[in-house]
């Protein structure tokens, strides 16, 4: 039998749940790795400075549509003002129909804020998130 | 029936489809790059959605892109403009298979005139006037050639199968040139295009550029609107349209008006279309069809009253045009120069921001242009900023106002061709009218000689 992407989703929120952050399942020729980010790794720093504008660098999406702070199976957001992020990093998911392509972090660095709201329409270049990169 | 329709184009187009979409209480999205962010049309959106970096290739030909924009955006319809992807047959069919509504033509009917001979075929059996020549390609055999071209009538030319934008081609005027210039066009056709294949037409020394606009729906409706005389062109590049033809027995185009509809009838033609004509010595030749709304439907819009774009959208619908033949009237005359930013004696293009932009008005006159003081030229695209149209009684009157328009017209920041026009306003054979396809270059040329 196939793995259909309710499965997917049902199996991430067990998961999420237990605290387990990987699986990998394989069925009748398929195999499904799936990689969940179960909690903080780095805690936020306890302070933050005024944003320095003049070295930020931000995260902008590269295609037109909804934007999601958070995975549409999860509640807490990719991630929050102050926490430290490696360039690549997931920052947000554009929505654009049944697609969800990735907005990442151009560089390492504290983020600063993040600007899109949830749910708003976003096209390229649109800026998502600030990041104050590692000096 | 769709509510929400995508712009997939940019500059005066996007916002004159903005426009029809706006009167017909449509919501319009407009997709843009980044290059167009700032563009008035964009602000006047009701949505809009930048898809992509300047280039065009990444933004108003990516089909993908603009596919995704409209599933994002909930628009049901998709109106190509002109130029981009307005005449691909597969962006009409990706459009279709999304389960949109594509505004234009049936994607097979796009695809037809795209290929030249099939078009002419088409054409031929429809009873429109072509170029004299066969139709497919010529024999090995010189002497079934000679026979062919004494059938035509010299001068002729012969062009490379495979050929386009004007190479591979080659001109005979006697029977003693033939057997050579048929070695040569072959020879070179083999090596340009791998492809020996050569046909030949009858050569027009002095075509004018003349064009029939129809107007079609899916209830058997189908209509010419008039004619317009493109001719005023350099390097292919349409400068001045008029609307009508001046000087041709309006008895003969009515004629060819009506083998255009009638080809229309067999094609299974719906929405605007123009057939492009060579008219020279009281005879037209069809040379193509264009399967959009083209840069100069304005003067038919000021001769008749139709809003052809809105036409577009209504037949797009599935409405019907709502007339016949009969009700059309056409009344005076309309005269488009294109606007361009760019340098008038060199024609290098002016890209930059616009300082100061001042638009002419008035009794007669209309001005389509995206153009605000403070917008932006982007140097990616095209250099039209806008076209100033002109309609009066009588040719005189619309010139007469043209003129008085022009030097109205202020454009600050960026170099534009509003000096051309002037000049070529004061030209004796432009305001006599009738001219052939190369008396701009000519006149062009003949200028820079006197000084």
């Amino acid at each position: 039998m196939p793995i259909e992407l309710t499965d997917i989703a049902r199996l991430a929120q067990i998961l999420e749940r237990s605290g387990v952050d990987t699986i990998e399942i394989e069925v009748s020729g398929q195999s499904l790795k799936l990689v969940v980010n179960t909690g903080p790794r780095m805690a936020a720093s306890p302070t933050l400075a005024a944003p320095a504008t003049d070295h930020s660098v931000i995260a902008k999406a590269d295609v037109a549509g909804h934007f999601l702070a958070a995975h549409p199976w999860r509640d807490k957001p990719f991630v929050a003002r102050g926490q430290r992020i490696e360039a690549g990093a997931i920052v947000g998911l554009v929505k654009i129909g049944v697609l969800y392509a990735p907005i990442v972090a151009p560089a390492a660095g504290t983020v600063d804020a993040v600007i899109a709201e949830t749910g708003t329409m976003v096209g390229y270049g649109t800026p998502i998130v600030r990041i104050r990169p590692l000096s | 029936m769709f509510d929400k329709v995508l712009i997939a184009n940019r500059g005066e187009i996007a916002l004159r489809i903005q426009r029809a979409c706006r009167t017909m209480g449509l919501k319009t999205v407009v997709i843009h790059s980044e290059a167009d962010r700032d563009a008035r049309y964009v602000a006047l959106a009701d949505e809009a959605l930048c898809i992509g970096p300047a280039p065009a290739s990444s933004t108003y030909l990516n089909v993908a892109a603009i596919l995704l924009a409209a599933e994002v955006s909930g628009a049901q319809a998709i109106h190509p403009g002109y130029g981009f992807l307005s005449e691909s047959a597969e962006f009409a069919d990706r459009i279709a298979r999304a389960g949109l509504t594509f505004i234009g033509p049936p994607a097979d009917c796009i695809r037809t005139m795209g290929d030249k001979v099939a078009a002419k075929r088409a054409m031929r059996l429809a009873g429109v006037p072509c170029v004299p020549g066969p139709d497919s390609a010529l024999p090995d055999d010189p002497a079934e050639v000679r026979a062919i071209v004494r059938d035509i009538g010299y001068p002729v030319i012969i062009k490379a199968a495979g050929g386009g934008g004007g190479r591979g081609m080659r001109i005979v005027r006697s029977e003693g040139a033939l057997d050579e210039a048929l070695a040569l066009t072959r020879a070179e056709a083999s090596k340009a295009f791998k492809n020996a294949a050569v046909y030949i037409e009858k050569f027009l020394e002095k075509p004018r550029h003349i064009e029939i606009q129809v107007l079609c729906d899916q209830h058997d409706n189908h209509l010419w609107l008039g004619d317009r005389d493109c001719s005023l062109q350099r390097r292919n590049q349409k400068v001045v349209e008029e609307a009508p033809a001046p000087g041709i027995d309006r008895a003969l185009i009515e004629r060819v008006g009506a083998s255009c509809v009638e080809a229309c009838r067999r094609i299974g033609y719906r929405g605007a279309g123009t057939f492009e004509f060579l008219y020279e010595d009281g005879q037209f030749f069809f040379i193509e069809m264009n399967t959009r709304v083209q840069v100069e439907h304005p003067v038919t819009e000021m001769t008749t009253g139709i809003d052809i774009v809105k036409a577009q959208i209504r037949i797009a619908q599935g409405e019907s045009l709502g007339m016949v033949q009969g009700d059309i009237a056409r009344v005076g005359h309309a005269v488009e120069f294109r606007i361009n930013a760019e340098d008038p004696a060199t024609f290098a293009p002016s890209p930059g921001t616009v300082t100061h932009w001042d638009v002419p008005g008035g009794i007669g006159i209309r001005v389509d242009s995206h153009i605000t003081a403070g917008a932006t030229v982007p140097r990616h695209y095209d250099s039209l900023i806008g076209k100033l149209i002109a309609h009066g009684g009588t040719r005189e009157e619309a010139l007469a106002r043209a003129r008085v328009a022009l030097s109205e017209l202020r454009a600050e920041g960026i170099r534009t061709n509003v000096p051309l026009h002037q000049a070529i306003l004061s030209d004796p054979a432009f305001c006599r009218g009738g001219y052939d396809i190369h008396h701009l270059e000519h006149w062009m040329n003949a200028r820079v000689a006197a000084q």
